[in-house]
């Protein structure tokens, strides 16, 4: 019987999991939880190497080191920052290009030497929802995801100001129509609502409070500026606060606030740990102190719960559902796949996660959310479309046959034992098992291999495991 | 000759007709759908209006001096509003729910809400459909409402239709509820890319529906699938056990919808409706309309319906904005019943619209508006009570609370009264409390 949150002690669930927590089971959790499935690549050296090679690898060098890993990133960032930052402008420059912008972010995530990065830009693209439906300018979305990129795993003071003056956040909640005498309140009650301490924690005499403080940003162009004379210098009163207050110091009051803290270890609970129940204050407690102690240094959290006891638990595995970016990312980089990645950009929309279009302030709602008849149906058809050899996008680029020719798994029941490790871990019922191999033995009268290899790896791929991060 | 529709008709109301399968004659089944209808299970469709929906440029109160002071630049003048009383009357955009409202179709239901009203967008909206002011209950009315509101053979009894998550809404069902997303395929792709599941429809037939095993691999393969869904271990978490229980609804649903939207034709991919009889737009709320009119038509069992309309943030610029909005509402709701109206259903259809929140009496400087509370929604249908119901709250300033209009029907006297006279069902199990009815309903 799995314990319920409520059972756990919170000192305890933060405290480093003993080194024996690694295996294929838990290094694949880790991975698919902060890297999008597979640890970065060093460098020429693993060039050719595939994807089970590289957990292998990581597995035998140990847990912490590994984690470190992620922290900094892989060989070869600035190389392919320079080049994909450049790529992003290009596609940004007209805003009729929405498909490509989507199809660039996609290739960043499955190719870059930065996993974790990449994976909390795409989590804070979901916190500082954004989209361009209303914002329109595709230039002004890619500066926001630059934003978020630079600040991924920096703190969350200079991320919150920057979102502030952002431009596309400026256009999204109305921060360009916010002026002295006549405040809008759209961005001061998604601030305090959404962004830093969540329902409860304030009133709305601190939205309109903080709403003119607010007052003052309009566009130049791409630009955002201050603008003097549209900002209110009265005084304001913002959580009990008075003073001639503006933006900087709208961020200061709300990062003393002791609901901050623990806004942000939530959500990073729920990032990282589980989608199944909201987790106790109490629990949550320890994470939130270390956040406020440390100036809200989100890598220093983030480690934090990468090595701990809670992360490494029951109550954190298959608890999350792999969100459909999450779930096609991970899918090409488990099979080394590098296919033309706009072409997917179109079918992320039906599988419910259009990138830069988040379906409202909220962004994404997540967990059981992602799953519904008409997502599932799209998630296997759109399996089937990569991995089915039949479709001339993707037919030539997924390599089914080299994967499992390189690691030997030829006879049914060999190659159904080595495609459940590389795609669930080896975590399936023995019934489950069975069916596979049943099906792997069976010959229809045709001896088509790769069809039929095709078919397990799709048989596999639409399981309900599968779709659990 | 019998049409696949009649026939679908025949197949589930009168079962006896079965057996003469392509044969029965017109008048036979023309008959047999007459007794259906009468025997019909009763249906509510729900159009969440989402963002926040301006109910003082809904419901134009045009004869107060107050509303045309606090909307300088937004007001409308008597000139222009579809008069529905002397205090009164619909946006211009609302003509086509005019001419409902005018044969009786139409409740305007005015000042509803509920106490200390919520501003937040996610708050509100979810306070809306929990039905729970105290923010206790974690499931929505319509999902509990659906441990007795029952449809007929163990089917499907809610649908949604969108292309987003379901709704809070529809949470707290015994069984999960099916999305069915408006414009994407609706089969599973198992084999090359014509094979689908079991073959495909054989649509040159006017009889039965025959199914052509046109690849018996992924006919076969379908099974697997469907077992390894169903497999069960003492050890599944309630994430898991929740993705087996979505796939095996996701896989009865397919070859349900298969079957009744079977002949769709899909030139590009995308469902298109036959017939010629009706103006099919090719996404947003009309056409997700229809194609609920069209499940109904075709008996697909569910006696819930929900669907959404987005777009009613009006921070900004709203003028033009709310008025496309609410004729998108008012069009695709006459087209609706239109619909029903032919397939002799639509006195067996109600549908409600809802929005999270109204908006601040005063205007804002950006010529929209923020938000506000108290606002007033829309119950429609030709079972329904014509008529504005209740007065409009006051707009003087000491009647408002924080700029904002009070209201003085709580939303859940509107659920309670389609929960026990439409739908059949005990309201108070559903919303822990007993409301009191409004007339909506003749």
């Amino acid at each position: 019987m799995i314990q319920t949150l409520t059972q756990i002690d919170p000192q305890e669930a933060w405290q480093p999991a003993p080194d024996k927590k690694w295996d294929l089971k838990w290094a694949a959790h880790l991975y698919r939880r902060a890297a999008f499935g597979v640890p970065p690549r060093r460098g020429e050296a693993e060039r050719e190497a595939t994807s089970w090679e590289l957990i292998q690898r990581a597995i035998e060098q140990g847990r912490d080191a590994m984690i470190e890993e992620l922290l900094v990133g892989g060989p070869g960032q600035d190389a392919f920052d320079k080049l994909l930052d450049g790529l992003g402008q290009r596609f940004a420059s007209s805003d009729e290009q929405l498909d490509k912008l989507q199809g660039w972010w996609l290739y960043r995530m499955v190719h870059t030497p930065h996993p974790l990065r990449e994976q909390m830009t795409l989590f804070w693209h979901n916190h500082f929802a954004t989209s361009v439906s209303k914002v329109r300018r595709l230039s002004s979305m890619l500066g926001q995801n630059q934003l978020l990129r630079g600040h991924a795993l920096g703190r969350f003071r200079p991320l919150l100001l920057a979102m502030v003056g952002d431009p596309a956040m400026l256009v999204w909640l109305d921060g360009v129509n916010s002026v002295k005498g006549q405040p809008n309140e759209n961005f001061a009650r998604e601030l305090f609502e959404l962004f830093s301490l969540g329902v409860g924690n304030y009133t709305e005499t601190d939205i309109q409070e903080a709403a003119r403080a607010l007052t003052g940003w309009r566009l130049d162009g791409d630009r955002a500026v201050f603008a003097a004379d549209r900002h209110d210098d009265g005084q304001k009163t913002v959580f009990g606060q008075r003073g001639n207050w503006r933006d900087s110091d709208i961020v200061r009051i709300v990062l003393e606030q002791p609901a901050m803290g623990r806004f942000l270890a939530r959500a990073l609970f729920r990032q990282f740990i589980s989608e199944v129940e909201s987790p106790p204050d109490g629990l949550l407690e320890p994470l939130a102190e270390e956040l406020r102690k440390s100036d809200y240094d989100i890598a220093g959290c983030v480690r934090t719960i990468l090595r701990s006891q809670i992360f490494y638990s029951e109550q954190a595995w298959r608890t999350r559902v792999k969100g459909p970016v999450d779930y096609v990312v991970g899918l090409l980089r488990r099979l080394d796949a590098s296919v033309p990645v706009e072409v997917l950009a179109t079918s992320m929309d039906g599988i419910g996660q259009s990138l830069f279009a988040p379906p409202n302030v909220k962004g994404w709602e997540g967990g059981r959310a992602w799953l519904n008849s008409a997502t599932l149906v799209s998630r296997h058809n759109l399996a089937w479309r990569l991995v089915g050899g039949q479709d001339p996008e993707f037919s030539s680029r997924v390599d089914l046959t080299r994967i499992v020719n390189k690691h030997g798994a030829d006879e049914p029941a060999a190659l159904v034992e080595f495609l459940l490790n590389l795609l669930l871990d080896g975590d399936v019922s023995e019934e489950s098992r069975k069916l596979l191999v049943d099906f792997a033995n069976k010959d229809p009268g045709n001896k088509d291999e790769p069809k039929r290899l095709a078919e397990l790896v799709h048989t596999i791929l639409v399981m309900p495991e599968y779709q659990l991060a | 000759m019998l049409n696949r529709r009649d026939f679908l008709r025949c197949q589930i109301g009168a079962g006896t007709l079965m057996a003469f399968g392509a044969t029965v004659p017109g008048f036979l089944a023309s008959t047999a759908r007459a007794d259906d209808k009468q025997n019909q299970e009763k249906i509510l469709v729900v159009v969440e209006l989402t963002g926040g929906n301006d109910g003082l440029n809904t419901v134009i109160p045009y004869a107060d001096d107050l509303y045309h002071k606090a909307r300088p630049k937004l007001h409308y003048e008597k000139r222009d509003v579809l008069v529905l009383s002397d205090h009164v009357g619909f946006h211009p955009s609302l003509r086509p729910l005019k001419e409902l409202y005018d044969q009786g179709q139409v409740a305007v239901v005015q000042g509803v809400g509920y106490p200390n009203p919520n501003r937040s967008h996610f708050e509100s909206m979810d306070i809306w459909q929990s039905a729970d002011p105290s923010r206790k209950i974690a499931d929505g009315w319509l999902g509990r409402s659906l441990n007795f509101v029952k449809a007929p053979d163990g089917r499907m009894p809610a649908i949604h239709v969108a292309q987003r998550p379901v709704p809070l809404a529809l949470r707290g069902s015994p069984t999960a509820v099916p999305t069915i997303h408006p414009n994407k395929p609706l089969e599973l792709v198992l084999g090359g890319p014509n094979a689908a599941p079991g073959g495909d429809l054989d649509r040159e037939s006017s009889g039965p529906l025959v199914r052509t095993e046109k690849d018996n691999a992924a006919s076969e393969r379908r099974k697997l699938i469907d077992k390894l869904a169903e497999v069960t271990s003492p050890s599944a978490g309630s994430m898991l056990q929740f993705v087996r229980r979505t796939s095996l609804d996701t896989y009865t649903t397919l070859d349900r919808l298969q079957t009744i939207l079977g002949d769709f034709k899909t030139p590009e991919g995308q469902p298109e409706f036959t017939g010629g009889q009706f103006r099919y737009a090719r996404e947003g709320l009309g056409y997700e309309l229809n194609l609920v009119a069209r499940l109904i038509e075709a008996d697909f069992g569910a006696r819930l319906y929900y669907v959404a309309l987005d777009g009613f943030d009006t921070h900004g610029n709203q003028k033009g904005s709310h008025a496309e909005l609410l004729s998108k509402l008012a069009g695709a709701v006459q087209e609706f019943f239109s619909i029903l109206e032919q397939s002799q259903d639509a006195s067996r259809v109600v549908l409600l619209t809802y929005s999270e929140f109204g908006r601040r009496v005063n205007e804002n400087g950006s010529q929209g508006t923020d938000h506000g509370s108290g606002s007033n929604l829309l119950v429609v249908g030709p079972s329904v009570k014509g008529g504005v119901v209740g007065d409009h709250p006051s707009l003087k300033a000491d009647d408002l609370t924080a700029g904002d209009l009070k209201f003085h029907t709580d939303f859940r006297r509107v659920y309670s009264t389609l929960l026990d006279q439409w739908l059949g069902c005990d309201s108070g199990r559903v919303l822990g409390g007993q409301f009191e009815h409004l007339k909506l309903l003749t």
